[in-house]
């Protein structure tokens, strides 16, 4: 199967359109940074923005990658982000959707980041259910993504691949698999990612992401602001050949680092990861 | 330490907020650590972000006066703090144009009531202002550098803001009181 080359849409723009959807297969697009708010005081997707994406699936793979569902808050994940989904997925054709696997809200109060789960059967058995329901009211593939824990790892029942594991094996999803949050882990906490990649069923894996981020204190962060480094690019092509049934790999970068990023930049980190991806 | 705990736990720890001593151990070993340090900065950091995409003019005069990461910073600490970024945004705007500084709550005040005539086309709001804001609107729809002109000679104005005005609005002298 040929890999699919992809990056992240968080906002529209013609320099989008000219300089980077040449460049690609897919196009993963971000509900949550595309929304705006409604007469009636909700977050909605304007119909421009869902026009404009029905017709860049005329070109382009559309898949959905969510930040706001907050799949794994023990009292109820976040019900607006659902209503963003049936919007699109009312008029856009879309290949796959996919999360994090963590939480932003509690009690309904906004976190302000992503924060990783306990690796605990409690934890596990959550978000199998809540995968369960989704994948219920979505007949669509759902992957789920490894995050970046910047707070050391909480008393653990189990070790991460043996999490994903089970929580694949359980609930039927898929795995995103982000390399560059993998390298995250590893400098931030000792993480072994060679031990990750041993035991973790790469058979899963549909999808990879590659970003280049920044450090604060010496420790790396989940902030897509740069080109990959070649230590990541380098781990990418160690994964690839190991995920049989991988299909996409997507560069992400964040809109606020575009401009001093470049779309010059942007556009040869996808050429650059065409080739490693032919290779 | 069950899931629930652990999220409420952490949630306050993020917040910036203290624990109590039944707390558990996990959670007392993050109070005052580095890395609970970086994670708060990194949420500050994401939304002043947010905040900065939202705010087309209140924001750029911050940037261009040096203290938008203050301001931001000082927003975060007042309140809890939305996903939606139009309700963040909005309260961002609400909550300068009681700042104390006249040239920020005007121009939070002008923000607002242009949001507002883009949800009601009849809405037509007032705007009073210490200077003429003119100038200042067009360098900051312009993206022209602020910080090294002077913009804002005092002189009382009022700006109509209304969707029947070409530009959207539109400014004029008050006279001083006699």
């Amino acid at each position: 199967m040929t890999v699919k080359i992809g990056t992240n849409l968080e906002e529209i723009s013609p320099a989008f359109i000219e300089t980077i959807l040449p460049c690609v297969d897919l196009v993963e697009v971000v509900p949550d940074t595309l929304a705006r708010k409604g007469e009636s005081g909700e977050a909605v997707i304007p119909k421009e923005t869902l026009d404009c994406l029905a017709a860049l699936a005329q070109q382009v793979t559309i898949t959905l990658h969510g930040v706001g569902l907050s799949l794994g808050t023990a009292r109820g994940w976040n019900p607006a982000y659902f209503r963003l989904l049936d919007q699109l997925l009312d008029v856009v054709p879309v290949a796959w959707h996919s999360e994090h696997l963590g939480f932003t809200h509690v009690d309904g109060q906004f976190t302000g980041s992503m924060l990783s789960l306990p690796r605990t059967q409690e934890a596990l058995d959550l978000v199998v259910e809540r995968i369960c329901r989704m994948r219920e009211r979505y007949p669509l593939p759902f992957l789920l993504e490894n995050i970046v824990n910047l707070l050391p790892d909480p008393p653990a029942e189990m070790t991460e691949a043996l999490f994903l594991n089970q929580i694949t094996r359980h609930s039927g999803c898929d795995l995103l698999l982000d390399i560059y949050n993998l390298r995250c882990n590893a400098h931030n906490q000792a993480y072994d990612i060679a031990d990750c990649l041993e035991h973790l069923d790469l058979g899963r894996v549909r999808e990879i992401h590659i970003a280049g981020g920044v450090e604060r204190a010496g420790l790396m962060l989940d902030v897509h602001a740069k080109r990959s480094q070649a230590e990541t690019r380098n781990l990418l092509a160690k994964v690839l050949p190991r995920c049989p049934n991988v299909e996409a790999v997507v560069y992400e970068v964040m809109s606020q680092s575009v401009p001093s990023l470049g779309y010059a930049a942007w556009s040869d980190e996808l050429s650059d990861l065409r080739e490693l991806a032919l290779s | 330490m069950n899931l629930e705990t652990y999220q409420n736990g952490l949630l306050h720890l993020v917040t910036g907020n203290a624990l109590t001593i039944e707390d558990a151990p996990y959670l007392q070993s993050l109070v005052d650590s580095q890395r609970l340090h970086v994670v708060r900065e990194v949420i500050c950091y994401w939304r002043a972000y947010g905040l900065e995409r939202f705010s087309v003019l209140v924001a750029p005069y911050l940037q261009s006066q040096g203290c938008f990461d203050a301001v931001v910073q000082r927003f975060v600490g007042s309140a809890t703090f939305s996903a939606s970024l139009a309700e963040s945004g909005k309260r961002f705007l609400d909550w300068l144009a009681t700042d104390g500084d006249p040239i920020v709550e005007s121009l939070a005040r002008t923000e607002l009531a242009l949001h507002r005539t883009q949800s009601d086309r009849t809405a037509v709001v007032d705007v009073e202002w210490p200077c003429d804001p003119e100038p200042l609107l067009l360098a900051l729809l312009a993206r022209e550098d602020l910080a090294s002109r002077a913009l804002t000679t005092p002189q009382r104005h009022r700006l109509k803001v209304s969707r029947s005005y070409p530009r959207g609005y539109l400014s004029e002298r008050v006279p001083d009181p006699a």
